[in-house]
């Protein structure tokens, strides 16, 4: 279980990471500058004027520690008894997928699930009389592994000359989760009868799962440099990046569950249908076995322009204008505990997802103080994402705002104070709670010397 | 023969913590013909089973070995229509999955509830058994077992009875994260 959690950190920091305390609390926007490299490859070059962040302290650690016995699964070692009682898979999800914050009120599972079986069929609720329905989405889904990998983790990088670099590291996290009812089984749960999964054998209805994780090394070679300055426009700045990695491992998994009925049209069980697909090095058979050993690697190409106006800043960026990934390995398809195929299989991804991301920003000075008002979307092989944010700037300190659009609500709330020897942000952080709803409230922050 | 199966525990995603108790509510009257849960006791018929099988319902409970506690409740409409007064005996048995005759008091069955009625000419009244499941009880031990049988019987002594079945609803509340072993 240790490993498993500690796995489970490993492939959710880089992307728990991703956005700065400053950015959070402007509600997740994502400001002109190096910092957005990742999106944009032309801000390699760009002034770091617009995007200053510091150092973001993962304090969503702390709510490992067994002293929070809702979202650390290590309390099963050190109290078993208070890991049986306040354990919340749920919580523990939330806080691990968040490490950037501390949740002050991580998404907590119902105290009361009430399943009310009838002759005509299922109805799961609350306890309040709410109606269950399990879905939850993190990311897109591909259906083909993509060469868009997630953000490597501490990398390395080396100029090697005029807008020139290299960055090595290595990454981990998942690429999309989702589970939900098909479209029959959200019916039949809406009118509380299984009346309609019964219209053929096997059930129409089913509960969904899917998800992926991808691991490997990630090499990037970049170049972005100024272009002359454009009369009236400002200076406009290219940048082109291509990246590739080496697998290290890679995992896709979709399962089925469908209800299944007697000769009266009573609810017997539940079918179970699961396929996966494994990869991962051949040095790894000995302790895996699991027939999975393959070769894994992918390469894509990303392009973008910005332009620093002075008073205002924006960009475009095109992340997998055009990529290649493959991974061999297994495929095995499960029905009911029983192993039904076991294939040796090549996928591959395809040859351009573009991913874009377009984002400005503008310095407003006012008589006290200055204004940074921002703005940033995310569009294309992706779920498409909105952010604004504000930053209001007096002396030594700051005071932020912000809204994002992330498949849900989120808004933030931050501050930042210069103190000098050091600089201080903090932010409070939102984001909608995964499958129960509500709000969720964290604290993140970041220092800078 | 009809079975209840409560496997759909994998949809409770959403609530595997320490802190939630899922409650399985089985309505148990859903399962029995609508034309077997009304009808007349006389000299001729003098006892009905609900359901009609003396086999009774199947119920399957996985991770019953979670089970904290529960409820069972059974609600007859009774009228006496003869013209003599008359007893009568509304009875709920449990009894292992396996056993074929629930009113036998053979392969496991017992007398979860029982309660008897007197009833004058034209008196009516409703009968309400309700029985607590708590652990350390006999039926709690069979539920833990993960398969049950469970059915009524109502039996006349006397003239002529008019019987309504209204409720039979068994609730079930498990804690699954008990059926987690110690390190």
């Amino acid at each position: 279980m240790k490993r498993t959690a500690a796995f489970l950190i490993a492939s959710l920091l880089g992307l728990s990471l991703a956005q700065g305390v400053r950015s959070l609390g402007m509600g997740g926007v994502l400001l002109p500058g190096p910092s957005g490299q990742g999106a944009n490859p032309a801000y390699a070059a760009f002034p770091g004027k617009w995007d200053q962040e510091g150092f973001q302290l993962p304090i969503g650690l702390l709510r490992l520690l067994p002293l929070f016995p809702d979202t650390s699964p290590f309390s099963y070692f050190t109290d078993p008894n208070a890991f049986r009682n306040q354990f919340d898979l749920l919580s523990a999800y939330d806080q691990a997928s968040h490490l950037g914050s501390f949740l002050i009120n991580p998404a907590r599972s119902p105290d009361e699930v009430v399943f009310r079986v009838s002759a005509s069929g299922v109805s799961i609720t609350d306890g309040q009389g709410r109606s269950l329905m399990p879905s939850f989405q993190a990311g897109v889904v591909a259906e083909r592994p993509t060469a868009s990998i997630p953000q490597p983790f501490l990398p390395l990088s080396f100029d090697l000359g005029p807008g020139t670099y290299l960055s090595v590291g290595p990454f981990a996290g998942t690429q999309g989760v989702r589970v939900a009812p098909n479209q029959d089984l959200a019916m039949a749960l809406k009118e509380g009868s299984l009346h309609r999964c019964q219209a053929s054998t096997p059930s129409p209805c089913a509960l969904e799962a899917q998800g992926s994780f991808i691991s490997g090394i990630s090499l990037a070679l970049g170049f972005s440099t100024p272009l002359p300055d454009i009369p009236g426009l400002g200076r406009v700045y290219a940048g082109v990046r291509g990246e590739g990695f080496y697998g290290l491992g890679y995992a896709e998994a979709s399962a089925k569950a469908r209800p299944t009925f007697d000769q009266d049209g009573n609810v017997s069980g539940v079918s179970y249908e699961s396929r996966y697909f494994l990869s991962y090095p051949s040095f790894l058979e000995a302790s895996l076995g699991q027939g999975g050993s393959g070769v894994g690697y992918g390469l894509r190409g990303d392009v973008g322009v910005a332009v620093d106006g002075g008073n205002w800043a924006f960009g475009l960026g095109v992340q997998n204008l055009l990529g290649f990934t493959q991974w061999s390995g297994v495929e095995v398809t499960v029905v009911d505990g029983t192993e039904t195929s076991r294939t040796a299989t090549t996928k591959r991804g395809d040859f351009s997802a573009p991913i874009f991301t377009l984002n400005g920003a503008y310095r407003l000075p006012l008589e006290v103080g200055e204004l940074l008002l921002a703005a940033d979307t995310r569009f294309g092989a992706t779920t498409p994402t909105l952010h604004l944010g504000a930053e209001y700037n007096l002396g030594g300190v700051a005071i932020r705002t912000g809204v994002g659009l992330e498949g849900g609500l989120r808004f933030g709330l931050g501050a930042g104070f210069n103190l000098e020897a050091l600089s201080l942000d903090l932010a409070l952080t939102t984001h909608e709670a995964p499958l129960v709803g509500g709000t969720v409230y964290g604290i993140a922050m970041a220092v800078r010397f | 023969m009809k079975r209840v199966s409560l496997l759909l525990v994998s949809l409770a995603l959403a609530a595997c913590s320490g802190h939630t108790i899922h409650r399985f509510e089985v309505d148990l009257l859903s399962f029995i013909p609508q034309n077997q849960r009304q009808g007349e006791l006389n000299l001729i018929t003098t006892e009905v089973f609900f359901p009609s099988d003396p086999a009774g319902q199947g119920v399957e409970v996985p991770g019953s070995e979670a089970l904290v506690d529960g409820k069972l409740s059974l609600q007859v409409d009774l009228k006496n229509t003869g013209n003599l007064p008359c007893n009568l005996n509304l009875e709920v048995r449990l009894g292992p999955g396996n056993d074929t005759n629930l009113y036998d008091g053979q392969g496991g069955d017992f007398a979860a509830l029982r309660q008897t009625v007197t009833l004058n000419p034209g008196e009516e009244q409703t009968v309400t058994l309700q029985l607590d499941i708590q652990p350390g009880t006999p039926t709690h031990d069979l539920i833990q077992s993960g398969r049950f049988r469970i059915g009524a019987r109502l039996g006349l002594t006397g003239d002529k009875v008019q019987y309504t079945l209204t409720q039979a609803e068994v609730v079930l509340r498990l804690k699954l994260f008990n059926l987690i072993p110690n390190p």
